[in-house]
């Protein structure tokens, strides 16, 4: 009995087809965007709840923390002058800050915010997150350091030189005169010292000295920062961005200086390869990949996914199909802690600003100064959104 | 395009549809329409609920999609879907399947051109044979049905086959020899489905005929 190819296939007629086809893309298309939704509204509702508790457990810890502390806690409107010849310890509700002997400087509230105006001296700040309120900003001269939420020092010295910030937890902006903003994170320093805007890592024995505890004393701290720009490019080391161990090593310098044109930085700056399968052919090892990634949605899938873009972008030079598995990505893997894909966004702003700094790059670059702002590539995506169109 | 690029293709393109993009739910409703078909005529034979089962089966498609594992191809694991559609049609308590354009007054316009004579004649005992042959399946269960009209009629290996079905390939195997036993015992009585199923040179094959209609 052979039927193979016996018993035809009677089509159906374009206009019941086009009818399947318009049913089911209707349906399917809606189904699809209900499923999301409630996904992002519990995700949302989880959000609200750690962000709920994280309140509770913070204002509990503040006011604890605020007993014992021996800084006076003010919380007036009205403009708070120090300028004393002991180092103080201030609570401004919004931030704790200490200030070496001899360090000048008014808080004022405007708007909402907090501004820290140095005459001289050097302080210290520690300041909680901010979330929508305006920001904490600290100025010194023509210098203007931008808080979200961190631990930083701002070293204005007799009021009429260099600025240096040495940052030890989150990040701040720094602004200066009519440069762009740039982003310094934790373990960095930025400096205008001799004229010079650098910024550089911090030896790690240098960022523990630096990053003192509010229960010792503050000093003043002459920070050495490079003379000489080693080289316009970012991250020579060549390792993965962040927090590569190689660039704390004491001793050692990754030295970043402020380019002019953050295209060559883009460029320079180095992108984490594909994962190492052993499998020499692109195209083959694109689809080992595409199995591990289409599997699941863990870590190992989320490195695939990534291997792949890299091939498709950077081997295989098809950038198109690479925004296509990045974008992918995003929607697959980043939940939400986005710091923790700082590689597959650099490659998407790798891509969409090799050629112009249009709206797709600058999305793109502010996409990745958000997530990562402790890593070196911020500063270049930072460049790239302060660049005129 | 090469199984790589197409396979890729596939993975992306379903990401696409799971983000709600209407584009990407047309294109792959586009790639895959003619083999859920297919597969479902074969299935089920020439089938008034057709239209009705081949979005059914879709439907059931784009509401798995997150499920599909890369690891088997997209086209396989849509056949399972179209499969299981099927099999919930067929198991349908007192369920008959609608035959329905295989009647003598049912024929299309291109067939009517060249039915005349000793060709007509042909073609309208493969017509009858496979109308015949549906009848026996009728009488089968859901999975012997399956198990052998994607084997013998689509041209399945049993492996395959079994796969689909979610069977062991012994399983199948059995099914298939059972409902072949069947027919072969129906069409002992019936010579238009006997000529039908050892088609000789004086008997055209169905889709021959099809092929011959401009």
């Amino acid at each position: 009995m052979n039927l193979r190819d016996r018993i035809p296939v009677e089509p159906l007629s374009d206009e019941r087809m086009t009818n399947i086809e318009r049913n089911v893309v209707v349906a399917a298309t809606d189904a699809a965007r209900t499923a999301r939704a409630p996904a992002r509204g519990n995700m949302w509702l989880g959000f609200a709840l750690i962000a709920a508790a994280m309140v509770a457990v913070g204002v509990t810890s503040w006011k604890l923390a605020s007993r014992t502390s021996d800084a006076p806690v003010v919380a007036t409107e009205s403009p708070i002058h120090v300028d004393t010849t002991e180092g103080t310890k201030l609570d401004i509700g919004d931030a704790r800050i200490e200030s070496v002997p001899g360090t000048k400087f008014v808080v004022t509230r405007p708007a909402g915010g907090v501004l820290v105006e140095m005459a001289r001296g050097k302080i210290e700040l520690e300041v909680g997150k901010r979330g929508t309120r305006p920001p904490l900003i600290v100025r010194a001269g023509n210098t203007d350091v931008v808080v979200v939420g961190t631990r930083f020092s701002v070293d204005y010295g007799d009021g009429t030189g260099e600025v240096v910030v040495i940052v030890t937890e989150g990040a701040v902006d720094v602004r200066e005169r009519s440069r762009p903003d740039v982003r310094v994170a934790m373990g960095q320093a930025w400096t205008t010292k001799r004229g010079q805007i650098a910024i550089a890592d911090l030896p790690s024995t240098q960022v523990a000295a630096t990053g003192s505890t509010t229960t010792a004393p503050l000093e003043r701290t002459d920070i050495e920062m490079p003379v000489e720009p080693t080289h316009p490019n970012v991250g020579s080391s060549g390792s993965s961005e962040g927090n590569g161990s190689g660039s704390n090593r004491p001793g050692k310098r990754k030295t970043i200086v402020y380019e002019d044109d953050p295209r060559k930085a883009l460029l320079g700056a180095p992108i984490q390869p594909a994962l190492d399968i052993g499998v020499a052919d692109p195209r083959a090892a694109l689809v080992e990949h595409l199995k591990v990634a289409g599997a699941g949605r863990g870590d190992d899938a989320a490195r695939a996914m990534y291997s792949v873009a890299y091939l498709q972008s950077r081997v295989l030079k098809d950038h198109a199909a690479a925004l296509k598995t990045l974008d992918i990505y995003m929607a697959r893997f980043i939940k939400k802690d986005r710091s923790e894909h700082a590689d597959a966004l650099w490659l998407r702003v790798r891509i969409l600003c090799e050629k112009n700094f249009d709206d797709a790059c600058r999305r793109a670059a502010r996409i990745y100064s958000e997530a990562a702002p402790s890593t070196n590539k911020s500063g270049i995506a930072d460049s790239i959104l302060a660049t005129p169109q | 395009m090469t199984a790589v690029a197409a396979y890729v293709e596939d993975v992306l393109l379903v990401d696409r549809c799971l983000t709600g993009e209407a584009t990407a739910t047309r294109e792959l409703f586009r790639r895959h329409k003619n083999r859920v078909h297919a597969c479902l005529y074969r299935v089920l034979g020439s089938n008034r609920d057709m239209d009705d089962l081949l979005q059914e089966a879709f439907l059931q498609v784009f509401q798995s999609l997150r499920n599909w594992r890369a690891e088997a191809s997209l086209a396989t694991w849509i056949d399972r879907v179209s499969v299981r559609v099927a099999y919930r049609y067929l198991t349908k308590k007192g369920r008959r399947v609608q035959t329905d354009t295989l009647d003598d007054d049912d024929d299309g316009p291109s067939l009517a051109i060249h039915d005349s004579g000793t060709h007509g004649a042909r073609r309208q005992l493969a017509r009858d044979g496979v109308k015949r042959l549906y009848a026996v399946l009728d009488e089968l269960s859901p999975a012997a049905r399956l198990a052998f009209t994607l084997h013998e009629i689509d041209g399945r290996p049993l492996a395959e086959t079994a796969k689909l079905v979610g069977s062991s390939v012994t399983a199948t195997k059995l099914r298939v020899w059972r409902a072949r036993k069947r027919i072969e015992t129906a069409a002992a009585a019936d010579p238009v489905l006997a000529e039908f199923l050892v088609p000789s040179g004086d008997v055209v094959a169905f889709d021959s005929i099809e092929k011959e209609a401009p």
